[in-house]
């Protein structure tokens, strides 16, 4: 699904540049549920960031389904945004301004769906995560794991082969996270996609097919599970 | 208009350049003006008005006053006319197209406080605001006005810090000068103008200067003249002297300067006596010789101020004395003319007898010669 | 901590790194160049003005104009007598247009003739003679010589003329010779008509000018220890009533009253940019403090105090003020260079010739701007200041939405806005009177004011309107609605800046298209003559060129003709004030032509008048004078007083100074004036317009220096000239539009800086460079429709105050009331135009956003 080659990230810095990763080389099947795990600043989201294209590598390689993106520009990433990567945030990321439905509805709209449709998939999506009676209300009526929900229902509305979670539950209470987990993981294993979470939960640890550990913007280890 | 660099010196032309003038006229267009020749006869009250068939005319009045509490006081008001030769401006029917330009000058010398004040005036016809009538004297520039009243002539003139109003009546008759009407200025004919004075005019009336103001009383000379050319190719200026002597006799002297430095022949005087009897004197019978010079700080010219006169045949040496010597009238704004003008006091001797007199004299041609300025 | 330190480490670093910062600058600066440069023209203009005429009366106490016109020299007899005066300098003067030096052809100068004689007491001049040494007879030949005339330094320099050179002026058809004797150095009369003035002496010009025994002035120099009221009173009574004694200054009085109400309404204009650019400092101050909230919070936690706080943002503003105040004096300086020009154009063409004023930049002006500048800012400054004084340091440091989330108060405003709008109306319906319509500017102000507090209403009203239309549209439309509203606070004002010069904008174009086309009409209706004649100099300048009534007969005998009307106008003093009298043929007037009377039955005004002591007045000078129908006035004339009843009052947009119409009868009568200043010419039917104009300037255009001119041209030409004077209005609106246009382009900054985090996720699920930059431009676009639409509404009442209100009071003129239905698709265009232009750099700026930063929250 996924590869990385050597791929290196700097900060530049005219004293002290900042390596946010060293040469990292990872491949990633599809359909598998792998968690980053690792203290902060060990290079999580910078390794998330890439992988969505919201930043470009200093060095290395990235391969989506075997196709380099070396010469990938703003808007190859924008075009794999749109239809196959998903990504979902500690802190939600919805748009204050619009309603649940409509947040979910904005990828598909960005994307040239016609507004029918894409109000239609954003109720099924919204469905899905439980929240069908929540769909007119704005982020500022929703409690955090309802928020997270209706992003997850964003991230999931455009049926992306690629999903990119950073620290989903980082800002909710144990028993919210769990359920958003369990949301997740059976999102992913039912639509077959492929999920990448940051994260310090123990929790996410039984969900997961395989774990990778970074320290020092290195991967330090990978635990995978049968 | 400012005053050291526009106006022409007219009083110049006035009084040296007719002449010129008139030989500048082609040929074919002869002056409309008269020339003053001998066998002029004299008619009064006709010839005391304008004489606008005469280039050049005016009527000068001079006088020692003195009022009751005893400052003395000396004046001079002068009216001048000449005439103007333009063929345009003669179509021009106009009020305003010049004929004549008028030009007056004022003067009093404040001797008991050692003050000199003079003013000047010059202006066109301009529907009455100047003029000379014909057939009587009056001859004004705005309110400045000499005017025959009955047997008399009444003199006006003020300005902010001076006002005459003199009533003037002949003690004696007038006196024609010269000789067959004409009194000479030049060897060519027409070179003279037709000349007569009242030498002994008892006056009074009122003086102001500045703020003080007096009833004064004392003796005026007029003189009237006019005549189309009055000097002479080479003539640099004159000097004339007009005396009233206390034994009631008066004398007037004039000799012309030519630019060699020596008199011309054509200087001349008159004798009046007590009875009002006149003489004409050629320029031998009378010597002028200057005793003293003045320099004045306003021009830098140097005026002889002070003289000894002396006629052999009457018997009469005289040595004259300025009232004041700075009497100097610098006429800039009308006739760019600097000369001196005085009140000035004679002593001497007639016929063995011991006399006093006043009278004026005038010096002209010592501050510029003809055609330069400043 | 001390303010010093806060101001040194805090708002310096602000101001300097904020590219904000500099858009509000500018804007500020331009806001004040314009205010300041009309300023600068306006009293360049005036001192140009006085200048000339300080030259023209130099010592002159007082002078004697005659209320017909020029008047019998006889007066001056009387005059003499009375002792109280010193000098008295007689003036026949005429404006003519230059034949040779060919460089100078139609170029008009002024000949003065004057007692050369004594002059000196009253002008202060020196004239330079060919030498030091002049031959004193040629010299004073020279003075007085019919041919001599004496001109300034400039003019001769400028057209390479030298002493003994030849000058010609045209004269109805005669060509007037003269041979320059002299020029004349003076700076005041060099600087007069850019130096197009000509001494002369006056028996000449007396002659020539066919002036014989007439004076047009005389200039006297009374006794200075006497009152001169007085002093006025006493010659008027020696004098009689057919000359007015009055001071030098009291001569354009008139003149200054009016140019008063242009420069005054000019003012206004240039005000309006200054408005907009107090609501650009309000604007940033405002959203400085929504932005640095977390700042505020910290600073209040170390223990700053409010009024600290409060001083910290006052002192910002004024910052902004005082540069914006210094770089808008130097900008307004440089923008005053071309409105100097342009208004003395104007000026001269409505209403005095005024001499191309000298460009300066006076100290008190260059004050003046900056503590404009400053005094906006620290007005500007207070609300915001007071916003983040308040703040409480904990809410503060929570974090940005917060600020938008609490209520806002529109219905107050609304209430307000109401209160404000009811005032302007009240102020409105005051009585008009002729002069400064401080009534009608300060209702203006409230209007402005009133549209002003509808804004955020409207911004909601909008946003909600729009709600359902932008659902199923592409998302920009609909997330830019949810940020209008969201961020009203900043939008609001942004808004209300915008609206305030565009409604400006369309109040100006409204009423100068009514003006437009309420001229048109009058042409219309007024001109139709097929050909209209008179002296090539008459259209554009002050010209007393004029024609013998000879010429009109003979082209009414042409068989191509039907009718002429020879138009004869002159200057009265009407109550003691210049009123235009215009004497013509009006029976064929009425038979080809018409007024446009107030009230009253046409034909019958018209029977009254002609041949008869009925006459019309126009409707400016009417209004001016309180004068009716029916009243009888007495019009001095060279007969003394003469008793006309006013006939008709008619609608007349030529003259801004009033204007009286009588038979032309009656100038022959009263006045022995047979002149022509312009022929009608109406030809038969089935006449050739051009072919006929083509003969009339073979047979008389060259020859009598006569302009001919079909209908449609002359037309033309008044319209041109209109347009011309129009010209510097839109200037002023333009500007008011960048100034505006730079406050949409810093509300939008700011609001791309706010909404980083948001662009992130945008962009982060898929919104590409180009979608961000369309929501960007389209909530720009929401702006300018919402601006747009209060606009023309605040537009078109202020219109109304603008034609009926201070127009009617400033000029006297009732103006047809139309609305020119294009303006709602100009001002639709300028609008979105001007959003969009501003929003790019913004939306640019938006798309680039640094999507880990602007997402990072770890």
């Amino acid at each position: 699904m996924i590869a990385l080659k050597k791929v290196s990230k700097i900060y530049p810095h005219s004293t002290h540049p900042v390596k946010a990763l060293n040469e990292i080389s990872l491949s990633i099947d599809k359909g598998s549920f792998c968690l980053l795990m690792g203290p902060s600043g060990c290079g999580k989201s910078t390794l998330l960031n890439l992988l969505g294209g919201l930043d470009l590598p200093t060095s290395g390689e990235i391969l989506f389904k075997g196709q380099s993106t070396i010469d990938f520009k703003d808007s190859d990433w924008t075009a794999l945004r749109r239809s196959e990567i998903g990504m979902i945030f500690q802190f939600f990321n919805l748009l204050p301004m619009l309603t649940a439905a409509e947040n979910v509805a904005l990828p598909m709209l960005l994307r040239g769906n016609p507004p029918d449709l894409a109000k239609q998939k954003s109720i099924a999506a919204l469905d899905k995560v439980g929240l069908a009676h929540r769909l007119d209300h704005l982020p500022s009526a929703l409690s955090g794991g309802e928020m997270q929900r209706v992003a997850i229902a964003r991230a999931m509305a455009i049926s992306p082969l690629l999903l990119l979670a950073d620290e989903p539950t980082g800002n909710l209470d144990s028993h919210t996270g769990n359920e958003i987990l369990s949301l997740l993981a059976a999102q992913t294993k039912a639509l077959g996609l492929t999920l990448l979470m940051a994260t310090h939960s123990q929790q996410a640890r039984s969900f997961a097919d395989r774990i990778i550990f970074m320290k020092d913007s290195e991967i330090e280890r990978i635990e995978t599970r049968p | 208009m400012n005053k050291s660099a526009c106006l022409p010196l007219i009083l110049a032309i006035l009084l040296f350049a007719g002449s010129e003038l008139s030989q500048a006229e082609p040929a074919s267009e002869p002056s409309r003006f008269k020339k003053a020749l001998p066998g002029y006869a004299f008619s009064f009250p006709r010839d005391h008005g304008n004489h606008p068939d005469y280039l050049i005319e005016w009527w000068y009045f001079t006088g020692n006053l003195q009022s009751q509490e005893g400052s003395a006081y000396g004046y001079e008001l002068t009216f001048f006319r000449r005439g103007i030769e333009n063929k345009v401006a003669e179509e021009n029917p106009s009020h305003w197209a010049v004929r004549d330009l008028y030009l007056a000058h004022f003067a009093i010398s404040d001797l008991s406080n050692k003050g000199f004040f003079y003013d000047e005036k010059i202006s066109r016809e301009a529907i009455g605001k100047a003029g000379a009538k014909i057939g009587k004297m009056a001859v004004w520039i705005d309110r400045w006005s000499a005017v025959q009243t009955g047997d008399g002539i009444r003199l006006l003139a003020d300005n902010a810090t001076m006002h005459i109003d003199l009533n003037l009546i002949p003690a004696k008759p007038l006196v024609v000068h010269g000789d067959q009407g004409i009194s000479r200025k030049g060897d060519e004919a027409g070179e003279a103008s037709h000349y007569y004075s009242y030498t002994r005019l008892r006056t009074q009336g009122t003086v102001r200067v500045k703020e003080k103001e007096a009833t004064v009383t004392g003796l005026s000379w007029m003189d009237h003249e006019f005549g189309s050319s009055l000097l002479g190719a080479g003539q640099v200026g004159w000097d004339w002297f007009s005396i009233q002597l206390d034994d009631g006799s008066e004398y007037m002297f004039y000799q012309i300067r030519e630019e060699n430095g020596s008199n011309d022949p054509v200087s001349s005087a008159t004798v009046i006596d007590t009875e009002g009897k006149s003489r004409h004197l050629s320029a031998q019978e009378f010597s002028l010789k200057p005793t003293r010079n003045w320099t004045s700080p306003h021009s830098g010219a140097s005026y002889p101020v002070a003289w000894e006169i002396a006629v052999p045949s009457e018997g009469l040496s005289l040595t004259s004395r300025p009232a004041l010597d700075d009497q100097e009238l610098m006429t800039s704004q009308s006739t760019r003319v600097t000369y001196w003008e005085g009140a000035t006091h004679f002593s001497g001797q007639k016929k063995g007898r011991q006399v006093q007199g006043k009278g004026y004299v005038e010096l002209t041609g010592y501050a510029q010669t003809l055609k330069t300025q400043d | 901590m001390s303010q010093q330190i806060l101001l040194k480490f805090i708002s310096l670093r602000h101001l300097l790194h904020e590219k904000r910062t500099w858009l509000t600058l500018i804007g500020v600066a331009l806001g004040i160049s314009v205010f300041v440069s009309i300023r600068i023209a306006n009293r360049s203009v005036l001192q140009a003005y006085h200048q000339s005429v300080d030259a023209f009366a130099g010592e002159t106490t007082l002078e004697i104009v005659g209320r017909s016109g020029p008047f019998n020299e006889r007066l001056l007899i009387a005059l003499r007598k009375e002792a109280a005066i010193e000098k008295i300098s007689p003036l026949v003067q005429s404006v003519l247009p230059i034949v040779e030096p060919a460089s100078a052809a139609e170029e008009m100068l002024l000949l003065m003739g004057i007692d050369l004689l004594q002059e000196q007491d009253f002008r202060d001049y020196e004239i330079q003679g060919e030498s030091d040494e002049i031959e004193i007879t040629s010299a004073f030949e020279k003075l007085l010589d019919p041919e001599s005339i004496f001109l300034t330094e400039a003019f001769a320099a400028r057209h390479r003329l030298k002493i003994g050179d030849a000058l010609s002026v045209r004269m109805g058809g005669d060509v007037l010779s003269f041979k320059v004797a002299a020029l004349l150095k003076a700076k005041d009369i060099g600087q007069m008509r850019d130096g197009n003035i000509a001494f002369l002496d006056i028996a000449t010009a007396q002659w020539r000018f066919g002036k014989i025994g007439q004076l047009d002035r005389i200039d006297l120099i009374s006794d200075v220890q006497l009152a001169l009221d007085g002093l006025i009173t006493q010659l008027e009574n020696r004098l009689g009533d057919g000359v007015l004694v009055r001071r030098p200054k009291q001569r354009n009085r008139h003149v200054e009253k009016m140019l008063f109400s242009f420069q005054m309404n000019l003012t206004a204009l240039s005000a309006i940019s200054l408005f907009v650019g107090l609501f650009l400092i309000y604007n940033t101050l405002l959203v400085s403090v929504a932005h640095r909230k977390k700042e505020i919070g910290m600073l209040r936690a170390l223990g700053v105090d409010r009024p600290q706080i409060f001083r910290l943002f006052t002192i910002e503003g004024i910052a902004i003020g005082l540069f914006g105040g210094f770089f808008g004096v130097l900008m307004g300086a440089l923008l005053a260079r071309w409105v100097v020009q342009v208004l003395s154009t104007t000026v001269t063409a409505l209403y005095v010739p005024i001499p191309p004023s000298p460009f300066s930049l006076p100290l008190p002006l260059f004050v003046e701007g900056i503590v404009i500048g400053v005094l906006v800012a620290a007005f500007s400054a207070i609300y915001p200041a007071w916003q983040a004084a308040r703040l409480k340091p904990r809410e503060a440091m929570e974090g940005i939405y917060s600020s938008e989330e609490t209520g806002f108060k529109h219905g107050k405003l609304c209430v307000l806005g109401s209160g404000a709008g009811l005032l302007a109306f009240l102020l409105s319906q005051m009585p008009i009177r002729w002069g400064m319509s401080w009534n009608g500017y300060l209702a203006a102000a409230l209007l402005l004011a009133a549209f002003s507090f509808f804004v955020p209403s409207t911004i909601l009203a909008f946003s909600r309107g729009i709600r359902y239309f932008v659902r199923n549209r592409a998302p920009a439309w609909r997330l830019a609605q949810g940020h209008l509203e969201q961020a009203i606070r900043r939008n609001a004002p942004t808004i209300s800046a915008f609206m305030g010069a565009l409604a400006m904008m369309v109040s100006v174009v409204i009423m100068i298209e009514s003006y437009r086309k309420t001229v048109l009409i009058w042409i219309d209706q007024t001109i139709q003559a097929d050909v209209i004649g008179f002296p090539a100099s008459y259209m554009t300048s002050d010209s007393d060129e004029s024609m013998p009534d000879i010429i009109r007969s003979e082209i009414a005998a042409l068989d191509t003709v039907e009718a002429v009307d020879g138009y004869r106008s002159r200057i009265i003093l009407f109550r003691d004030a210049p009123v235009e009298l215009a004497a013509r043929d009006l029976a064929v007037h009425a038979a080809h032509s018409d007024y446009l009377f107030r009230k009253g039955s046409r034909d019958r005004l018209f029977q009254d008048a002609i041949g008869g002591t009925t006459l019309f007045v126009s409707e400016v000078l009417a209004n001016r004078l309180e004068l009716n129908e029916g009243d009888s006035i007495q019009i001095p004339t060279p007969q003394g007083l003469i008793p006309f009843q006013i006939g008709g009052i008619f609608y007349d947009y030529g003259t801004d100074g009033g204007k009286m119409v009588i038979d032309r009868s009656q100038i022959k009568k009263y006045w022995q004036d047979q002149q022509i200043d312009a022929l009608l010419v109406y030809i038969k039917e089935g006449v050739d317009v051009v072919s006929l104009s083509q003969q009339l300037r073979s047979q008389w255009g060259t020859r009598q220096g006569l302009s001919f001119t079909t209908q449609r041209d002359f037309k033309t030409e008044i319209m041109a000239i209109f347009d011309q004077t129009f010209l510097i209005t839109y200037a002023l609106e333009w500007i008011a539009i960048v100034v505006a246009l730079l406050g949409i382009a810093n509300t939008l900054f700011v609001s791309i800086l706010e909404r980083q985090r948001e662009i992130g996720i945008l962009r982060s699920i898929g919104a590409s460079q180009p979608q961000v930059i369309r929501i960007v431009l389209a909530e720009a676009v929401y702006m300018g429709l919402i601006g747009n639409l209060i606009a023309l509404v605040c537009g078109f009442f202020l219109s109304l105050l603008l034609i009926f209100v201070i127009n009617k009071a400033s000029f006297g003129w009732t103006l047809q009331f139309h609305f020119p239905p294009e303006i709602l698709l100009h001002s639709f265009i300028v609008a979105i135009g001007t959003a969009l232009l501003a929003a790019f750099l913004p939306a640019r700026k938006a798309a680039r956003t640094d999507l880990k930063e602007a997402i990072a929250y770890e």
